[in-house]
């Protein structure tokens, strides 16, 4: 089998999301997808994939590490080595009739505990987010933390964070958990004194706590806190993942979709596994997403949970269900494992195409 | 000389004095690219008896947990004496005894007084050292070599091992096993857990932690563990201790969580808050808690307790004699902890033979805090199956110490004829095999 064409092309949805959607044909008829990010503008995305991605025509996509080792090799953006493995894989698991999980060594459970990234710019806001989500299935919730635009911070900073977190847990209820998405904005130190604030609140864990400074930076709010924290969104290599496991600076690994291919999270996962540390793949864009991540963790040992963006608006879910033929909603917190072949989609051309904003 | 050198001469006639001493040649095998040493005897000075048999005894009983039927060894020598040691391993039974007649060779026909030398020899000369199977085969033969040479001596082993440091024995705890109907509420059933402890002077209890864990967990699951511990510790009062086994069942990010909700309640201590491969991540948790911290039941020998002890990773070490290596690892490692400021309080969830063995050990350590046993505060059918295979009720504490036996060896006297009637009826795996609710493996 030989891949015979890449299409790439950005997608917007009604409410403004974007991401990339790659087609990769191959000679005996089987096509698979991946999902990238639109950074930093659709149009160059599909330029720069277009271009990255020619030297697989020719290429067998059941050669997946040699594919991944070419164009690593050809100095190719980090997006196209993850949708080059994320399509192979696709094509591998329909042309084998099975799974991707099955392909990765099969499954270690038979639901993916699902996340919700709500938004929302005051607490009445994520309230109301985290209610309608609640209302489609899901039980974990990632919440952003609000900073002040400017460097004042004060005690009410801190005791907010805790009060409007406190707040969500009364309205969503028994058996629901959160994590604080910090997006790395807080200093060391900052996100110091908020992990100290919401110890005995039992966070799932808080989310980039600091931007991406050395390991020992980051590790120091680990070394001062029981707030489990994750990182790793913005993680290039796994030899990052590596450096902060050494430091004692993670509990939960965060390899995002849009980076990583699902051969690199699984390898960043051994590497969490010898610590008693967890991998939640970071998400932020569509269906075709989601449904990777929660192929590779329903095969990983020590995946804890797959975010997916929450979608308060109805055209966004439309869109995103006729894309990709899949509503992403959990059952009381899980996301039902699909047995279909490869990525478990039916991915609609005519859908992506009315949502296509560049090709 | 070099060795290879020095083992060439002895061929030729030429033996070193320590050989010629013994009136025993060593023998060796040579090939092309190397030289297989067989020094069947090395000692100074003539054997006074010989080892003769090695038997193995697998015990089946409903009143044991199904994955560990006991394993005792036998030791048998030209003189009569023979010696009694324990190789139960949880879930590896089978492989167990087969591990230790795979040792025979280090101690057929050998003198069983020279006990150092034939550890060294069955974990040295295994070349690939320790592993739980091999280590719990050695640790049946050990028990059983110290057990025939305090006979011969005509010594208790601990006065062999540096005398009793505490004329009561040894200090022990019982598990929180429920003495009331199992659907009695919780605070009755501490309640009533309490009132027998006072009443038969125990002193010390160790209790879980309720379900499995992922490696993060929700707030449910982690408060209710919490909820848990600060009730346990209102109704059993100040005056018992309190040692939590989390099992390794937690990962530090949710060990250290509880942990640290449950510093004021001054635990005598959490055990294996997380897996021991990684002795970096235990220290994750014990630098972030006040709680003092204990692993080592699943640690083998001397050498895999170096790294925890000597870089102060927990506050209490917890080697099995079943496991460890037998009496002279468990020593060993005590030793090692003293020097650390860490306190050994042996792991024994196995038989009575290997328990009673580590009261030996335990009897004469420093930095002694306590010896555990898989028993509850009231006796029950294990325990009279215990006093049926020993003669006495084994390992029962009186007003909170286990008493020191007065007779030579480890005290152990167990007749085959008992034994016939439990027969091994083969290895089941390890007692819970837990899944978590999206089916995925939890440690049990």
């Amino acid at each position: 089998m030989k891949i015979s064409r890449v299409t790439p092309r950005a997608i917007a949805e009604p409410g403004g999301r974007r991401y990339l959607v790659v087609r990769v044909d191959t000679d005996e008829g089987v096509a698979g997808y991946a999902e990238t990010e639109a950074r930093p503008e659709p149009r160059v995305a599909v330029d720069q994939l277009r271009r990255e991605l020619q030297r697989l025509v020719g290429m067998d996509p059941a050669h997946a590490v040699r594919v991944d080792e070419d164009l690593r090799r050809a100095r190719a953006s980090l997006r196209s080595r993850a949708v080059a493995n994320v399509a192979c894989l696709d094509i591998l698991g329909k042309a084998a009739r099975a799974p991707v999980y099955e392909i990765l060594g099969g499954p270690t459970r038979h639901k993916v505990r699902a996340m919700a990234a709500v938004t929302g710019g005051s607490d009445a806001e994520l309230r109301e987010s985290v209610l309608a989500a609640r209302g489609r299935g899901h039980r974990a919730f990632s919440i952003p933390l609000t900073t002040p635009s400017g460097m004042e911070r004060g005690r009410s900073f801190y005791t907010g964070v805790r009060a409007t977190l406190d707040s969500l847990r009364d309205a969503a209820g028994e058996g629901c958990d959160f994590v604080l998405d910090c997006g790395g904005r807080p200093s060391p130190g900052e996100a110091l004194s908020i992990a100290d604030r919401l110890e005995g609140f039992h966070l799932l864990w808080m989310d980039e706590p600091c931007g991406e400074l050395s390991a020992t930076a980051q590790a120091s709010i680990s070394r001062g806190s029981v707030t489990p924290v994750g990182y790793g969104r913005g993680f290039t290599d796994n030899a990052r993942f590596q450096d902060l496991l050494r430091e004692d600076g993670v509990d939960v690994l965060r390899p995002a979709l849009a980076t990583h291919g699902l051969t690199s999270i699984r390898k960043a996962a051994a590497l969490a596994e010898t610590y008693y540390v967890a991998v939640a793949p970071f998400h932020c864009g569509g269906p075709i997403g989601t449904a990777a991540g929660i192929q590779v963790c329903a095969a990983l040992p020590n995946s804890f949970v797959q975010e997916t963006p929450f979608c308060t608006n109805r055209a966004d879910r439309q869109a995103r269900a006729a894309i990709s033929g899949w509503d992403e909603e959990p059952a009381d917190g899980f996301f039902p494992l699909s047995g279909k072949p490869g990525l478990g989609l039916e991915v609609d051309e005519g859908a992506l195409d009315s949502y296509t904003v560049a090709r | 000389m070099n060795r290879r050198d020095l083992l060439k001469a002895s061929l030729l006639g030429a033996a070193a004095p320590a050989f010629a001493a013994s009136g025993r040649q060593p023998s060796t095998l040579g090939c092309d690219d190397c030289v297989v040493d067989q020094i069947t005897l090395a000692m100074p000075s003539a054997p006074r008896l010989k080892v003769t048999g090695i038997k193995t005894f697998g015990v089946t009983s409903d009143v044991l947990p199904s994955d560990r039927p006991h394993v005792f060894v036998k030791v048998e020598t030209d003189a009569g004496v023979v010696g009694w040691g324990e190789a139960t391993l949880e879930g590896k039974a089978a492989a167990a005894m087969q591990a230790v007649h795979d040792l025979s060779y280090a101690i057929m026909g050998q003198d069983p007084m020279h006990v150092e030398h034939h550890w060294q020899s069955m974990y040295v000369h295994a070349f690939y050292r320790s592993g739980p199977v091999l280590a719990s085969a050695i640790s049946g033969i050990d028990q059983a070599l110290w057990d025939i040479r305090g006979k011969v001596l005509g010594r208790p082993v601990y006065e062999l091992l540096g005398g009793p440091l505490d004329d009561r024995g040894v200090r022990g705890y019982y598990h929180l096993r429920p003495v009331l109907p199992p659907d009695t509420p919780y605070r009755e059933q501490v309640a009533a857990i309490r009132e027998r402890a006072e009443r038969y002077g125990i002193t010390a209890f160790k209790t879980g932690i309720p379900g499995y864990y992922e490696w993060i967990d929700t707030h449910q699951r982690i408060t209710e563990a919490i909820e848990r511990l600060h009730i346990l510790r209102e109704v059993m009062g100040d005056h018992i201790d309190i040692g939590v086994d989390f099992h390794a069942k937690t990962s530090p990010a949710v060990a250290v969580q509880i942990c640290r909700e449950v510093e004021s309640l001054n635990l005598m201590f959490v055990e294996e808050p997380c897996p021991p491969e990684n002795v970096k991540a235990m220290k994750r948790i014990s630098d972030r808690t006040t709680v003092p911290i204990a692993t080592g039941e699943r640690l083998i020998t001397h050498y895999g307790c170096r790294e925890v002890i000597e870089g102060k990773v927990v506050d209490i070490i917890q080697t099995d004699v079943n496991h460890v290596g037998g009496i002279s690892a468990l020593w060993k490692v005590g030793a090692m902890a003293e020097a650390s400021g860490v306190m050994m309080a042996p792991h024994a969830c196995e038989g009575p033979v290997g328990a009673v063995a580590s009261t030996h050990v335990d009897a004469v350590m420093p930095n002694f805090l306590v010896q555990e046993i898989c028993s509850g505060v009231e006796p029950d059918g294990k325990d009279a199956l215990w006093e049926e295979l020993l003669g006495y009720p084994a390992m029962r504490m009186v007003d909170g110490y286990y008493p020191l036996p007065d007779t030579p060896g480890l005290g152990i006297d167990i007749d085959e004829r008992v034994l016939a009637r439990y027969p091994f009826d083969g290895t089941k795996p390890f007692v819970a095999l837990p899944v978590h609710e999206d089916g995925s493996i939890a440690s049990p």
